[in-house]
């Protein structure tokens, strides 16, 4: 069960997902270097993905989404599948995505999880809308609209809720801001937020 | 704590709903089990062990819900044989328990994490799982904060908050008792294994952005002082001294009020009742006899009031936290100070308690120390002995004198129990693995009302229904003893009685009485401590129940002078015997007699139960005879010792 690693047991638990055959398995941001549909997963989970147990594994930034094949049942295979996926994080290394991920992959797919988080609630709460733009070179740049536009409190929202929460999904952020169209007020400049990358 | 009460069979109730509670000591478990079934409860036990099994209807519109009150538990590895029992209930493979058809598990929002543990175990069971979750004014207000939706969708199954008093939180709950259909069930159940349960519930804490609360503030400052090694114990000792100052000064004319009415009653009953006989067995048997001890009520009463505040407001943990250490010099850990503290009420919950006991040599040492512990059945005869023994105009400082003999002998007792139960420890074989002591520190509450008066009921309820049936039986068997045989007035005036002088007719039918024989022929065995055919009647009648000597004396004395018997009692001589006509309750005699009942093991109730919790009759056997010698001995000593100085 332990998979032969001495590393400590990553935390996780199941939530039901989309349907009766998808689970996602919450897990730390971080926890693995990829994100978007896998080929290939370390040891037993690997194997059930060959065998056609598992239909498929999407990796998020914190969560590991799995859907079983059709006629195989959760309460069936649910212990398995925990072990398995619970040896199987332990060796980030080993997890092989379909498409190569570069790092700006996960900058974006780390934005994506925010914006789908309490923070995103927060701002869709009060009619404001914030687009992805862009995410590279560990920059990434949010339209902010809707409500927003006007709002003399969207440079603290950016800097305090976004930034905050993508910096603990994505620690080599160097920054975040909003594009210049989503700021027509004339206190637009202040709406950026830069943070020099300290050498860790 | 429960007093005077063995535990009743029941069988449990089946054809409808039943649902278990499930949850941590202290986490709101009996709260919530007694505001969803108000006070339609019946308590009785496991099959083959000494676990109490609580039930409770609960009635939702038109539906009727069977509620199990499961014992506290913090996880679902039988440790003990309360852990047992809570993994048998819920193990659906075990056929002599009825599986609930669904289970409700309390979590304490403030310990959340450890609440989770019990709740995974819970969850392998593969039982429809509701949760509901107490304490969370308590959380907000120490700084700490939940996302209950988050931790529902996390764990999979329903999560109902509910703060007690709050009438919609309990509502919701009832509706959700009555759709179990619509309780979802978790796509896959927890992990068995411990390391992967343990990174199961961190991720359940993340997700749910679960704050720890600080310590209570307040908690945090009062328990820097009650906690002190120093300070802490010093209070303790204060707080426990007040207490038997309070159950004196309190309890003296509740009591007098109590005694008058008896007293009234004895009046009427001797000038209006005939034939002589009936007259007789209601002055002297009855009301001599039974009331008697009845008169100890508000004592009793007043006792269980006290407890029950040190109690709910969560200082008794903390007592139990600093006599730990000194458990520890007795070889015993903290768990069994809880034992032998509930002895303090009645010896049976005390040895139940022992339950909690993982080791089995602990268990055995703690049940022959706890016996010693002084009852609430000990405290009529202190009282009664002690009021003999010491003036209560006498005063030390600011004290009554009486507080502080009834303090002494509590002091004793608790000692006692705690050197016996090192002896046992010390001589019976082998050594088992130490186990860790774990026990909760609530943060300090106001008592519940509900609570508070729950716990003076059910003692003075157990003290009657003892009263009624235990004590009114060997009352009623010593007045035939102490009537019969009768003697006809030629045999009267031959022995040069005037038969129409009803006071001297009554003491010399006392005197000739099949008791005086049965007194006088256990003489030998009890001469050395001071004790008179008259006393030896009531410790032999004792020996069923301590307060019987209460009533006994009162009998006695009832006879000798049926107007004042609390005057006839103090001024009772020897009848016969090298001592005749000399006072019989010197101080010497007195206190061997304190000593006595201190010592003795004089219930059978605590026997009968020693007997079911050890399975054997060894053992009851064991603590009887250690504890006459021991008994016979210490007063022997205290006989000499007082007679000595005084």
């Amino acid at each position: 069960m332990n998979g032969g690693s001495s590393a400590p047991v990553v935390p996780m638990h199941p939530e039901a997902g989309a349907d009766p055959q998808t689970v996602r398995w919450v897990i730390p941001a971080g926890t693995l270097p990829v994100v978007g549909r896998m080929t290939e997963a370390p040891d037993e989970l690997g194997a059930m993905l060959h065998s056609g147990d598992i239909a498929s594994i999407e990796v998020e930034t914190r969560a590991v989404v799995i859907r079983l094949a059709d006629g195989r049942s959760w309460s069936a295979l649910g212990a398995q599948v925990r072990d398995a996926l619970s040896t199987a994080l332990r060796h980030p290394e080993q997890w092989r995505p379909a498409d190569e991920v570069t790092e700006d992959d996960l900058l974006r797919a780390a934005l994506q999880d925010v914006l789908a988080g309490p923070a995103g609630d927060y701002i869709r709460s009060h009619g404001g809308e914030v687009t992805i733009v862009s995410a590279h070179d560990r920059r990434a740049e949010v339209r902010m609209a809707g409500t927003c536009t006007h709002c003399p409190a969207a440079g603290f929202t950016l800097h305090s809720r976004l930034e905050s929460e993508l910096r603990t999904r994505f620690p080599d952020l160097v920054e975040l801001r909003a594009t210049e169209e989503s700021a027509k007020a004339p206190r637009g400049t202040w709406l950026t937020v830069r943070r020099r990358r300290t050498p860790s | 704590m429960s007093a005077h009460c063995g535990p009743v069979s029941a069988r449990a109730v089946t054809g409808r709903t039943r649902l278990a509670l499930v949850g941590s000591p202290n986490s709101g478990k009996s709260t919530l089990f007694n505001a969803l079934t108000g006070l339609r409860t019946k308590t009785g036990n496991y099959p083959g062990v000494t676990v109490a099994r609580y039930e409770g209807v609960a009635r939702v519109g038109e539906h009727e819900v069977v509620i199990e009150d499961l014992p506290g538990t913090y996880s679902l590895d039988p440790i003990s044989p309360d852990e047992q029992v809570v993994a048998d209930v819920l193990d659906p493979g075990n056929p002599d328990l009825g599986t609930p058809e669904a289970v409700l598990v309390t979590i304490d929002a403030t310990t959340l994490r450890r609440s989770l543990g019990l709740l995974a175990q819970v969850m392998q069971t593969g039982l429809p799982i509701c949760v509901v979750l107490t304490f969370r004014d308590e959380l907000a207000r120490r700084g700490g904060s939940l996302d209950v939706a988050a931790l529902r969708r996390a764990l999979g199954v329903p999560v109902v908050g509910v703060t007690s008093g709050s009438r919609n939180d309990l509502a919701e709950l009832q509706s959700m008792l009555l759709d179990r259909s619509a309780w979802e069930r978790p796509v896959v159940p927890p992990p068995t294994d411990p390391s992967q349960r343990r990174a199961w519930v961190e991720s359940l804490l993340h997700s749910a952005a679960y704050e720890v609360p600080e310590a209570d503030r307040r908690t945090r400052r009062i328990d820097s002082v009650l906690l002190h090694p120093l300070w802490g114990t010093l209070i303790f000792f204060a707080t426990m001294f007040v207490f038997f100052q309070i159950i004196f000064t309190v309890a003296t004319p509740l009591q007098d009020a109590v005694q008058s009415v008896f007293d009234r009653l004895g009046t009427q009953v001797t000038e209006h009742v005939s034939p002589q006989l009936l007259s007789d067995f209601l002055g002297n048997a009855l009301i001599g006899g039974v009331g008697g001890v009845l008169v100890f009520l508000p004592q009793i009463a007043l006792l269980f009031l006290m407890i029950s505040l040190l109690e709910g407001s969560g200082y008794l943990s903390r007592a139990a936290f600093l006599m730990d250490r000194l458990m520890a010099k007795a070889g015993l850990e903290g768990r069994a100070f809880v034992a032998l503290l509930s002895a303090l009420a009645c010896a049976i919950p005390g040895i139940m308690a022992t339950r909690s006991l993982p080791s089995a040599k602990d268990r055995f040492a703690t049940m022959m120390g706890a016996p010693l512990m002084t009852c609430s059945a000990r405290l009529p005869v202190y009282v009664l002995l002690t009021g003999l023994l010491v003036s209560p105009d006498t005063r030390v400082g600011p004290f009554g004198a009486q507080g502080l003999v009834m303090f002494a002998l509590y002091l004793a007792g608790a000692f006692s129990a705690m050197a016996t139960a090192w002896v046992f420890k010390r001589f019976s074989s082998r050594s088992g693995p130490v186990l860790p002591f774990y026990m909760e520190m609530p943060s300090y509450r106001l008592p519940r009302l509900r609570s508070v008066a729950d716990a003076i009921w059910s003692a003075c309820k157990g003290f009657l229904s003892k009263v009624g049936r235990i004590i009114l039986l060997v009352t009623v068997g010593l007045w035939l003893l102490l009537s019969l045989p009768m003697h006809s007035d030629a045999h009267l005036r031959s022995a040069g009685i005037d038969p129409a002088d009803r006071t001297a007719v009554s003491a010399y039918e006392v005197d000739h009485s099949f008791a005086a024989d049965i007194g006088q022929a256990i003489e030998p065995v009890f001469e050395p401590l001071g004790f008179d055919w008259q006393i030896n009647i009531g410790v032999l009648g004792s020996l069923s129940a301590r307060e019987v000597f209460v009533a006994t004396l009162g009998q006695v004395a009832a006879a000798q002078n049926p107007d004042q018997p609390a005057e006839a009692l103090t001024h009772m001589t020897y009848t016969d015997g090298p001592h005749q006509g000399e006072k019989l309750f010197t101080p010497a005699t007195t206190a061997a007699l304190l000593v006595f009942f201190l010592y003795a093991l004089q219930c059978m109730s605590t026997i009968g139960v020693m007997r079911r919790e050890t399975g054997s009759w060894r053992w009851p056997a064991v603590a009887f005879g250690y504890m006459f010698v021991l008994a016979w001995t210490m007063a022997f000593l205290t006989h000499t010792v007082v007679g000595a100085l005084t």
